[in-house]
């Protein structure tokens, strides 16, 4: 299922023409153990992104930011990029 | 004013529907892993619950360290359970000395479990770090390892073929 999610690429297109991609996937449930989709609206400095960048509605932005806040609860995600080993 | 009196947390009569992920100590054996979640399991139809799913996904590095530990030994439940349970269970979870960590979720009705594909999610992604204009996002599926055709043993040479190589080798030096 995560294979056919198709990520529009928001930051090209002007305001008005940015669609969530959980509105246009039909994902009403965003789980915390789906990774891969995760991933792509997570910073390379391990924050959530903004909406302005990746276009997802507020209803949907609510949703995905609790469940990548759960993933990072279970070690899942890290909190930030670099941390001590040892 | 006794405690006992106070009814616990969340004290009400019904069932739903929970999502339970457990993370336990990756220093235990596999038999002790075993042992625990069947004793989990028992402990849940004893109090009237059911296991409706379970998911092991066993070991896998943490994205942080949790009490000394850089790897877990995850699970997932779908369970359905009294909520008078939930304290209960909640409680033990905290207490237990081999649970790291653990998460409860309340599911919507008619949930359907799904198994995600981890693989992809656990590549370490560099180029990240410091992300390019022009960086894009589409996912290929995962690269599937290689497989190495097994190494033809070394065949016992007939003591011919030796002596015959012997011969040449000798031959030539001479």
């Amino acid at each position: 299922m995560a294979n056919a999610i198709i990520f529009s690429t928001n930051q090209k297109h002007p305001v008005g023409k940015r669609r969530c991609t959980f509105c246009t996937n039909q994902m009403e449930h965003i789980d915390y153990k789906d990774l891969r989709t995760l991933r792509f609206f997570i910073d390379g400095f391990k924050r959530i992104k903004a909406r302005y960048y990746s276009g997802v509605c507020m209803r949907h932005q609510k949703t995905l930011s609790a469940a990548i806040k759960l993933a990072r609860e279970m070690a899942l995600v890290p909190f930030v990029t670099m941390y001590k080993k040892g | 004013m006794a405690k006992e009196n106070v009814p616990a947390k969340g004290a009400q009569t019904g069932v739903g529907l929970y999502e339970l992920m457990i993370i336990l100590n990756p220093e235990l054996r596999e038999s002790e892993i075993k042992k625990k979640l069947g004793d989990f399991e028992e402990t849940v139809v004893k109090a009237g619950g059911k296991v409706v799913h379970q998911d092991f996904w066993g070991k896998r590095p943490l994205a942080y360290r949790i009490k000394k530990k850089d790897e877990g030994v995850y699970t997932v439940y779908n369970l359905e359970l009294p909520t008078s349970f939930l304290h209960e269970m909640k409680q033990a979870l905290r207490i237990d000395k081999e649970v790291v960590r653990s998460l409860i979720i309340k599911l919507p009705a008619g949930h359907v479990y799904t198994k995600y594909d981890l693989t992809m999610a656990e590549a370490p992604a560099k180029k990240d770090f410091f992300p390019k204009k022009n960086m894009s996002y589409k996912y290929s599926a995962p690269a599937k390892a290689a497989v190495r055709p097994a190494e033809e043993k070394g065949k016992e040479a007939s003591k011919a073929d030796l002596d015959k190589k012997l011969d040449e080798i000798i031959g030539g030096k001479m």
